[in-house]
């Protein structure tokens, strides 16, 4: 089993994370970008092949999670939260 | 005395059908007394209720010494596990319950779907809510929402899954808005025990500061001054009462709700928020500045009977 290159898992850690900026709601963009860095430290150690071609495996479908979340997000009108408005001047 | 609204509620009704049911104090920092509760179990006790973790002071209850007590006097237990499903460990064999519910909207699932865990072996029996078809060996009739339990089953998986990320991201959460507020602004009390307690439910007092009204100033915030669940009254929480708050400060109580969705940004401008407004409040407050006089309130009578 050949084993995954470090460029192919900084690409799969990129794309998650552009994935992720795709969500318009401020809490599960916020959420999947943080989720995703949670799960790519906790593993970092991790030298089993197996067990690391098996998260490689859930990172791909994590992506195409995503990508169709952050679609059926798109689809309805979603407003900005008081904290991402630029500030009035008080 | 410290269940949710809806449990209470029910058992008013078992009263009214003839049931006895006694209700339990729960100490200062709103954890049910076992040795009260070793007392209160007769011979005719048939179920024992408890509240996993409550919902609006976030006190996690004993729930497996209680399990071990109930199954020693062999007396059914039922634990409101709303609140800790995906959020702490459970496990009905360790902890000996018998009876469980289950909410879906609390583990980030679909609204509307719910979970009812009956044990089978020792056997629970239990009258249906409902007649009809007599699914589910005649104890819930009716064709379920497919996509509802789904919803259900997934958000339970990834709850389990991702527990120990959740539970840390909120309780970095709650640490940083308490330290914050409490670094501000004085006279902050967190109601519930600090150390029993899941995170993601913080219950600040802010003494001299109307509830409603720093609500009211908040109002870009969502946040409540009990649960959703009692919001039909004004009247201060009756689980503040229970675990022995004072009145005024029952009534100065917010609720802070956090969860996986939260993010750091939006606790800092709460934290931030809460603390101008409260600090406004106070400077218009008469309470407050004959608290800063040195004047006890407590001494003070305020209406002649």
């Amino acid at each position: 089993m050949a084993t995954i290159t470090r460029l192919a898992w900084l690409g799969l850690y990129k794309d998650l994370q552009r994935a992720s900026s795709e969500f318009k709601q401020f809490g599960y963009r916020e959420f999947a970008k943080r989720r995703v860095r949670e799960y790519f430290e906790l593993n970092r150690k991790e030298t089993d092949q197996q067990k690391l071609a098996a998260l490689y495996q859930k990172g791909q479908e994590t992506l195409k999670v995503i990508h169709r979340q952050a679609a059926i997000g798109d689809l309805f009108p979603a407003s900005k939260l008081i904290i991402e408005q630029p500030t009035p001047a008080h | 005395l410290q269940e949710h609204k809806c449990v209470l509620d029910s058992c008013r009704y078992l009263e009214n059908e003839g049931f006895k049911v006694t209700y339990l104090p729960v100490q200062k920092n709103g954890i049910i007394d076992l040795k009260k509760l070793e007392e209160a179990i007769t011979e005719k006790t048939s179920i024992v209720s408890v509240m996993f973790v409550n919902n609006e002071i976030g006190v996690i209850q004993p729930i497996k010494e209680i399990g071990a007590l109930c199954r020693a006097k062999r007396v059914q237990f039922h634990t409101d596990a709303a609140q800790a499903v995906g959020k702490v460990p459970v496990n009905v064999n360790d902890m000996n319950i018998d009876l469980m519910s289950i909410s879906g909207h609390k583990v980030y699932g679909p609204k509307g779907v719910g979970a009812l865990y009956v044990r089978r072996r020792p056997r629970v029996r239990i009258e249906a809510q409902m007649s009809g078809g007599g699914q589910e060996r005649g104890l819930r009739s009716g064709t379920v929402p497919t996509p509802l339990v789904v919803g259900l089953g997934k958000a339970c998986q990834i709850c389990k899954e991702e527990m120990q990320m959740d539970y840390e991201h909120v309780s970095r959460l709650a640490k940083r808005l308490i330290d914050k507020v409490s670094s501000n602004v004085e006279q902050i009390i967190r109601n519930g025990d600090p150390e029993k307690t899941y995170p993601g439910c913080v219950n600040l007092s802010f003494a001299y500061v109307e509830g409603e009204s720093l609500l009211m100033a908040l109002k870009d915030v969502a946040l409540s001054s009990g649960s959703a669940c009692t919001s039909a009254s004004l009247e201060p929480s009756y689980v503040l009462r229970a675990i022995g708050t004072d009145e005024d400060l029952a009534h100065s109580s917010i609720r802070f709700g956090l969860g996986r969705f939260t993010t750091e940004a939006e606790v800092d401008y709460t934290a931030t928020k809460c603390i101008k407004e409260a600090l406004r409040l106070r400077e218009m407050s008469p309470l407050w500045e004959m608290v800063q006089e040195g004047i006890d309130l407590k001494s003070i009578q305020w209406t002649q009977h």
